[in-house]
């Protein structure tokens, strides 16, 4: 037992400290609380305030103080739409109702002021519905069958749940799109116009039809006492109840809201044809106008958010007074008063991260005088180069001299200067997001604040795999740190058109250029930076083998460069590595297929290579007897994960380190009995997967190392094709503290010296901050003694450990986590963390403690008192000394 | 309802290939990047065991080779792969061409399988640079497979086992205390 202790002791002490003081929170890091993109709202009076009460894409129901968009509470329901859809929201009494599920129905009742749950009711339904309608206490139930229509009603109160009635609706069509409800009446969208019945009457019916040329029946929408709907161009029809019955209303062709008489009106202000020759809108008005009894009005934004989507709004008993809630494309909602100033601003677009970046801004000032001054990273040994570099350093520090000393003259250093809050450490990083809202934005990694935003007229399907990632890339080009302009691309796929290159500056996100790319893309990469250019080109490669170069002059670079090896056209089941080969002159590129990997009945899940930027320290790890293992340092070595189900229906993953130029499998495994979500990182020599294992039912973390043996054969240049090295692969498995993985990542930093962390991120909202070496696959059985023990590596236990201080994010919760990303920081001993979900987080993460950083409380004043005194110790002492030394000589 | 258990026995038989099953590989190789492709000949592996059947080069041959090796150029190589008679497809490898004329023409193809010993790719590379390096009429070829382990699990047997023998360790007291002093009351 004792060894135990001292081992658990070891495992503590050996990780460091990584918890924070208290005084600390908040300090380093920041949390964005969001709700997603909002489907459906609802003004409610609570207290003294209204409140907002929305539903969400994300499955989330919140409600938001109406004055300010603040969060007062949220609960977010299952991921799947199985589950945790939200189906309907309502008020009964003084509480807030939501139904949610699919075919097993929750219907919750919710205290509004904090959102505590008052009831919770279970239905459970034949099969799921497709509309689903709370008017009062009573919650219909629409299910769309081919002969026509059924309608279950169900009575609630915040006791009792009863069946209620059944009702059979017969229809001309079974093609029915989308159901809302007004009040007692039913409207669904079919292909060839709305037909609506009686909700609460009893007896069976026959839905009324009113025929709507080129209708648009997702766009169906309730607001206020009128149905909505969009034809393909985009033109609204606007219909009313009378008497039981809709009626269209041919005078308002404007998005109207709950208010009587309030109008809200989006022109198109630049129309577009796609390839089949249909009309859409390219270019929605920046200004959107409300008109209130004849009065026009411009509501100005501050930037373009895409299409209006949907309006809402609220009356004061004041006639004049109404808040107006408008709901974009991009996620944005936007909240509105009479006079057209905004209230607040949410955006939501940021739950649905789809690419983001860490871009470098870079140390100097651009609006100084010094200009770019380019560090030459090639030939650094070169005494040339050396010389140039040097020159150019004392350059920088004579014109830096001379901007303090007239600074002084001119008494400007008392001015709070932006640029003298440029971090000098490099901690503040421009965070390029891209999302599924079609929307840019750039946000200071150090706050959370979003400095630009950008849109883009995208499109994104639900696809998996590969097929996802196609749909957008977000490749930085050249990062601030030159001095010159910051360049990146975005090339993701038009709505309504092929693929477009959109290139924009990702420090001021002012878009350059925004062309359509003339093939259809299969993969974009970005090719490593040649010596002669300064911006990092990008290879195109088209589905039909078409490859291309952005810019085109890189070509020549390519030519000159050292070869160049692409994995090209991934797709479910193939791996084929191809040379790039640019033709003899033009600057025509081309594929030679040159090696492939077929992996039948499975399918490649990821592909992980190792991170282009990272740098690793140490070629080799020193030994208990004091030898050395060199490390296996592949650049071209990537970890691939493929699934596949095998015979008794369960499914399997197979793991293989692969050379990317060689196509060579350097070590295969498989794993039976498991389940997704499969997470992979590879960095330096090692690698490690997680996954969960169906049978023990708990989740896995595998680890591999790789190493050369105790010589090296080439420490200067890898060659994956001269080299004939067949590594030593280490492995080792452990178990995972948390059984949902929702994100693996590993810490990064600017020289590698740091040691490496991974973070994991969990299903419950934490990510754990664990120490590499606890993951060594070359931990010692327990009975190893303690002589032949390698330093710095605790025995091996098969439980990981979770201790509280190592959650890196300590009680702020993310939830709904998506992704980790990691980038250094311009200090060794910092990694800065973004992590994006349905919330948003940002810190700074120190593996190896703050080595190169004072400490916070570092006593200046303490050591310049210190300091002073020695010096006027010494000089007094100097003093009496030759005072003493001259009586001496005199005597 | 025989057949069908009949079928899905075939079927099942068919997905899982014997370990010792024959592969045949007819390699075709290209001294031009690609442009064209010329027969290698027919190589076998079974159990373990290579039987080559290739063609001998012709001059034009080894002197594409020549110069490939010259320009720093690459031998590729294609073939198209059967596996216990049935065709699994067409795959790809390569290898630079100086190291196939240092080592003699001597060179081996790897066989990647997978968990059923599936033929997932080929990899060829070429031998060590031998003391009679130069070109020969024939490629002298080996195959060589590389199978798939079964991944690591978490080794709780041994961990369990061994807190247990502590616990009855210390169940029977004939655990002696042989802490320090300062071990046994110093808590920090």
């Amino acid at each position: 037992m004792r060894e135990l202790v001292v081992l658990m002791i070891l495992m503590l002490g050996g990780s460091g400290v990584l918890g924070l003081y208290e005084d600390q929170a908040y300090k380093f890091d920041w949390r964005k609380q969001l709700i997603g993109k909002v489907e459906d709202l609802e003004f409610l009076a609570a207290g003294v305030d209204t409140a907002i009460l929305v539903r969400t894409q994300k499955n989330v129901l919140a409600a938001l103080d109406s004055d300010d968009g603040k969060l007062l509470w949220r609960h977010k329901f299952e991921d799947s739409a199985e589950t945790g859809k939200i189906l309907a929201i309502g008020r009964l009494n003084r509480n807030v109702v939501s139904v949610s599920g699919s075919s097993n129905i929750f219907l919750r009742l919710w205290e509004p002021l904090h959102g505590a749950l008052v009831q919770e009711h279970f239905i459970k339904l034949a099969s799921a519905p497709t509309h689903a309608h709370l008017v009062d206490n009573n919650l219909h139930f629409v299910f769309v069958k081919p002969n026509g229509m059924d309608i279950v009603t169900y009575t609630f109160d915040t006791k009792k749940f009863t069946e209620g009635s059944h009702k059979k609706v017969s229809t001309e069509t079974t093609e029915v799109e989308k159901c809302v409800g007004l009040d007692n009446l039913l409207v669904c969208s079919t292909p060839s116009g709305l037909i609506y019945t009686q909700i609460n009457s009893k007896e069976p019916s026959k839905a009324e039809m009113i025929p709507v040329a080129d209708i648009q029946g997702s766009t169906l929408a309730r607001r206020g006492t009128r149905i909505q709907v969009e034809n393909s161009a985009g033109s609204v029809t606007t219909f009313k109840v009378e008497n039981g019955k809709l009626v269209k209303q041919a005078d308002v062709t404007n998005m109207v809201s709950e208010c009587p008489g309030v109008e809200v009106k989006q022109e198109c202000s630049e129309w577009g044809t796609d390839a089949e020759g249909n009309k859409y809108c390219a270019q929605y008005a920046d200004n959107i106008l409300t008109r209130f009894k004849g009065e026009e009005t411009t509501v100005k934004l501050a930037s373009y958010r895409g299409k209006l989507e949907a309006v809402w709004s609220e009356c004061g008993a004041d006639p004049q007074a109404y808040q107006l809630i408008l709901a974009f494309q991009d996620g944005g909602l936007v909240s509105v008063t009479p006079r057209g100033n905004i209230m607040f601003t949410r955006e939501e677009g940021l739950t649905s991260v789809h690419k983001a970046e860490f871009v470098n801004i870079g140390f100097e000032d651009k609006s100084s005088t010094f200009g770019p001054l380019y560090l030459h990273h090639e030939n650094m040994f070169d005494p040339a180069t050396l010389a140039q570099n040097f020159i150019n350093r004392m350059k920088r520090h004579i014109l830096q001299l001379r901007e303090f000393i007239s600074s002084l003259i001119q008494l400007k250093f008392l001015e709070k200067n932006s640029a003298a809050t440029l971090d000098r450490f490099g901690l503040n990083k421009m965070i390029v997001i891209a999302t599924e809202h079609n929307k840019l934005y750039g946000m200071e990694s150090i706050s959370g604040k979003l400095m630009w935003q950008l849109y883009f007229p995208g499109r994104f399907t639900s696809a998996e795999g590969f097929e996802s990632k196609s749909q957008a890339y977000l490749l930085i080009q050249r990062d601030g740190r030159a001095g010159g302009e910051a360049q990146a691309v975005l090339i993701y796929a038009h709505a309504h058109s092929v693929h477009h290159m959109m290139t924009f500056d990702p420090l001021t996100g002012k878009m350059i250029s925004n062309e359509p790319l003339n093939m259809h893309l299969d993969q974009a990469l970005l090719l490593p930076e040649f010596s002669d250019h300064e911006i990092k080109p990008i290879l195109l490669v088209g589905k039909d083998g078409n490859v291309a170069v952005h810019p085109r002059a890189a070509a020549e670079c390519l030519r000159s460069g050292p070869p160049l090896f692409v994995l090209s056209g991934p797709t479910n089941s193939k791996l084929v590595g191809s040379k790039v080969v640019p033709s003899q002159e033009g600057s025509g590129v081309s594929l030679v297929p040159v090696w492939s990997l077929v992996t039948p009945s499975t399918e490649i899940v990821s592909v992980k290579t190792r991170n282009p930027i990272e740098r690793v320290h140490s070629a080799g790890r020193v030994l208990a007897d004091r030898s050395v293992l060199f490390k296996y340092m592949n650049p071209n070595l990537a970890l691939v994960a493929a699934q596949g189900t095998d015979s008794s229906a369960k499914l399997f993953l197979n793991i293989y380190l692969l050379d990317m130029v060689t196509g060579k499998v350097h070590y295969s495994a498989t794993h039976k009995k498991v389940l997704g979500p499969y997470h992979t990182v590879h960095s330096e020599n090692w690698a490690v997967y997680s996954f969960y294992n169906e049978k023990a039912r708990r989740a896995e973390l595998v680890s591999l190392e790789m190493y050369e043996g105790k010589t090296q054969t080439n420490a200067t240049v890898f060659s994956s094709i001269e080299n004939k090295v067949i590594p030593l692969v280490e492995r080792q498995a452990y178990i995972l503290p948390v059984s949902d993985v929702r994100a693996l990542k590993e810490t990064v930093t600017e020289q590698g010296i740091t040691s490496k962390h991974l973070l994991i991120g969990s299903a419950v909202g934490n990510v754990l901050d664990l120490p590499l070496h606890l993951v060594d696959p070359r931990r010692p059985p327990l009975d190893t003694p303690a002589g032949m023990r390698e330093p710095g590596i605790p025995p091996y236990i098969p439980e990981l450990p979770m201790p509280h201080e190592s959650i890196m994010n300590y009680n702020q919760t993310i939830l709904g986590m998506k992704d980790i990303l990691t980038s250094p920081s311009g200090l060794e001993s910092t990694t800065l963390v973004f992590v994006h979900g349905l919330d948003l987080y940002g810190t700074r993460i120190t593996p190896s403690k703050g080595f190169d950083l004072l400490k916070e409380d570092f006593d200046y004043i303490m050591i310049s008192a210190v300091i002073l005194g020695l010096v006027l110790a010494s000089y007094i002492t100097r003093k009496l000394a030759q005072k003493k030394m001259l009586t001496k000589a005199w005597k | 309802m025989k057949s069908v258990i009949l079928l899905l026995l075939i079927t099942y038989s068919s997905a899982e290939l014997d370990s010792d099953s024959d592969v045949m590989l007819e390699l075709e190789h290209s001294f031009d990047h690609g442009d064209t492709w010329q027969t290698r000949g027919h190589v076998t592996w079974s159990s373990g065991r290579t039987s080559a059947d290739q063609l001998t080069l012709g001059d034009h041959q080894k002197q594409a080779l020549k110069t490939l090796c010259a320009e720093g150029g690459l031998y590729l190589l294609r073939s198209n792969v059967q596996q216990a008679g049935q065709a699994v497809g067409l795959m790809r490898s390569y290898t630079s061409a100086c190291s196939l004329v240092s080592s003699g023409m001597v060179d081996t193809i790897t066989l990647s399988l997978d968990h059923r010993s599936r033929v997932l790719g080929i990899n060829l590379s070429a031998a060590a640079p031998s003391h009679s390096p130069g070109l020969r009429d024939t490629f002298k070829t080996k195959i060589v497979s590389s199978g798939v382990e079964p991944g690591p699990v978490p080794d709780t047997a041994a961990y369990i086992q061994r807190l247990e023998e502590e616990k009855r360790r210390q169940e029977k007291g004939d655990v002696p205390d042989n802490r320090s002093f300062l071990a046994k009351y110093w808590m920090y």
